[in-house]
């Protein structure tokens, strides 16, 4: 009787959700609004900037209202492509990166003794031991889970101190005196949607989270590696650091070297791309549904968005399709998350920067 | 110093693992190094086309055996056991086994012989070569209930499994798994997801083709249990404790149940995880999970100590 109650109900609210998508001129299949209602009661409806009662399907058919009846059904197209990191997801992500950094390790010790197998494992996690307390994790961002990610560092590995995580990169020469002796550094960041907020020019300076970095931690970095490791990497920030770090590396004739460890790649959103996620498609529906002018005229680039040109594509034109649980990024599409002249966002998003 | 590097099980003690990636191994294989040859899955398995394409040189010398499941009185080669029983008498550092087409339900006995006939004083190592292949999915729906021992497979009848609590791989085919979760009444499920490397978009859909089974059982996304392939110590690691944190005894003791699958290095990973524990497997009737592999990931090394 519990079952079929339970049964009863997810039937009705399947159909529901279809008819009144019906009613708004969507026309969605059996599966797609049966995978619609279930993502949106396991996941959509636990981003943390909604009200509480409030749903994402009960947005959903507000945000239809944005658009003309025509346009609704290629909106819909965005709906289908939504990818949310859920908060466990992103614990997971804490614990990967530090993985991915001893897998780093593991792969580029060298000089390990080949005898036989043992010898060989076990020089080589007592050397990536030793190396991993000579290392410093920076947190680049906020809501990157850093307590997380300290306690299962030191839960790993007890020769980690507390020192060798430090929650603020901006931090100043005095509060430096009392670390551990380090010879690399592992800045976390959340995600790298564009790669502008990492490393930019700006009328011929040097701007973004790794310069500034570099430039107050000074001389204390002689001889360091430096890895920038953000959770999740987009492809549009991974050829902007392609391009951007041996330019800046050569420009201000640094020594230093600082390589990208991403620990999940994003795609271009499916909705707007033709090649498996590698380039925006400007001729497919979705991507003309953004420039369109009817919508994204609603939409004010404030002086930080505009470092990343014009924002049709979301931020940088990373053509993402992305909802972290604890808000949304601004290289997702902003039809999806802006709230201007009286746009209903589907996922509103508070900005870091204002 | 701690090196989170083991597992620490109830009676086997504790179990240094360790995975390394690459074609070929990094260290020299000594003459105490054996590469096993299991009859009658592999018996021409190194001479196969399949095999010489994946080039992976590993063990000193090689050795035939009979399968666990090869009854005594066929004689083919020497017993699995008595080859057992003859590398730790020589103090052999370590077995390799290459698990390209040995069944699951093998598979697992083998690792279970190991864990049962070897103890931290002795030196004998289990070694696996980790086969790849895009991923191991199976479509099909027949399946059984087992649980591997040392000398054989046992199999359990779904009303014998009390309380069962299942780890199913969110990789397998939706209407395979629910087929099982249609013929035996789970008490709780805890889905295994593979982690991503590159989001794609299509993982949501992936987890939502499941919706039927979880819906049916009320699964909370907050079950869900992450397994990272890129960090497979650490992916076995979580997936061992998870499973041991079921109450196993006491008057209501619970059963574990695993439907292992994935990408070659998950699947294996969980099946480790599920021998480790002594849990009851649910897979698919005549299982090769390693059948399609083309190449070489990696080699995973398990050893006892004290």
């Amino acid at each position: 009787m519990y079952h079929t109650t339970w049964d009863q109900a997810i039937k009705t609210q399947t159909k529901v959700l279809k008819d009144e998508l019906n009613l708004m001129g969507v026309k969605v299949s059996n599966d797609k609004a049966t995978h619609l209602r279930f993502l949106a009661q396991r996941k959509y409806d636990r981003y943390d900037l909604f009200s509480p009662g409030e749903t994402f399907l009960s947005r959903l058919v507000s945000w239809l209202e944005n658009f003309d009846l025509e346009d609704r059904q290629i909106a819909m197209e965005i709906v289908y492509s939504l990818k949310f990191v859920s908060q466990y997801e992103m614990k997971e992500l804490a614990v990967a990166t530090f993985e991915n950094v001893r897998m780093l390790l593991r792969k580029t010790i060298s000089d390990l003794p080949r005898e036989n197998w043992s010898i060989y494992l076990d020089s080589r996690e007592h050397k990536v031991n030793e190396e991993l307390s000579k290392s410093i994790f920076i947190a680049c961002a906020d809501d990157i889970l850093f307590d997380y990610f300290r306690r299962y560092a030191m839960q790993q590995i007890d020769i980690f101190q507390k020192d060798n995580f430090i929650e603020y990169y901006k931090l100043g020469r005095s509060s430096r005196v009392d670390l551990p002796p380090f010879d690399r550094i592992f800045l976390i960041d959340q995600l790298s949607g564009s790669g502008i907020t990492a490393i930019r020019k700006n009328k011929g300076e040097w701007r973004g989270k790794i310069p500034t970095f570099i430039k107050i931690w000074g001389d204390d970095l002689k001889g360091c590696d430096i890895y920038y490791c953000p959770f999740l990497q987009s492809s549009v920030s991974r050829q902007h650091l392609q391009k951007y770090l041996p330019e800046w590396s050569k420009e201000t004739n640094t020594s230093l070297i600082v390589k990208v460890l991403p620990t999940c790649s994003v795609l271009v959103s499916q909705c707007l791309s033709s090649d498996g996620g590698i380039t925006i498609d400007e001729n497919f529906p979705v991507a003309k549904l953004c420039r369109n002018d009817k919508y994204f005229s609603k939409f004010i680039d404030d002086r930080h968005i505009k470092k990343g040109g014009p924002a049709y594509y979301g931020f940088g034109k990373a053509g993402l399709t992305l909802i972290l649980q604890s808000n949304c990024p601004n290289n997702t599409i902003p039809l999806i998350w802006h709230s201007y002249n009286g746009w209903f966002p589907l996922f509103p998003r508070v900005a870091h920067h204002r | 110093m701690v090196r989170k590097t083991h597992i620490v099980t109830k009676k086997h003690g504790m179990i240094l693992v360790s995975f390394i990636k690459g074609k070929q191994p990094p260290f020299i294989s000594t003459e105490l190094d054996i590469l096993l040859r299991i009859a009658p899955h592999q018996t021409n398995l190194l001479d196969s086309k399949k095999s010489a394409k994946r080039k992976t040189k590993i063990g000193y010398k090689e050795i035939s055996a009979n399968c666990v499941c090869v009854e005594k009185e066929i004689v083919r080669s020497k017993s699995f056991d008595d080859v057992m029983a003859e590398m730790i008498k020589e103090g052999k550092s370590i077995f390799w086994l290459d698990p390209t087409l040995i069944p699951t339900e093998c598979l697992a006995s083998i690792f279970t012989t190991w864990l049962h006939k070897t103890k931290s004083t002795t030196n004998l190592g289990l070694g696996v070569i980790i086969p790849f292949s895009e991923s191991t999915k199976f479509k099909t729906g027949n399946f059984k209930t087992w649980a591997p021992t040392s000398s054989r497979v046992l199999e359990k009848r779904v009303e014998e499994i009390k309380l069962p609590i299942w780890y199913p791989s969110l990789a397998c085919d939706p209407q395979y798994l629910r087929e099982i979760a249609n013929s035996i009444t789970f008490f709780d499920i805890f889905p295994v997801v593979e982690f991503p490397q590159i989001i794609d978009y299509a993982a949501e859909k992936e987890i939502a083709a499941h919706h039927y089974m979880l819906d049916q059982y009320r699964t909370r996304t907050r079950n869900f249990i992450y397994l990272n392939n890129n960090s497979p110590t650490e992916a076995l690691i979580t997936l061992f404790e998870s499973f041991e944190a079921i109450p196993r005894g006491g008057k209501m003791p619970r059963s574990l149940v695993i439907t292992p699958g994935g990408n070659p290095i998950s699947y294996l990973v969980t099946l480790l995880a599920g021998v480790l524990a002594e849990g009851i497997f649910a897979t698919a009737v005549g299982e090769r999970p390693y059948s399609e592999a083309r190449d070489t990931w990696g080699f995973a090394i398990l050893k006892k100590v004290d």
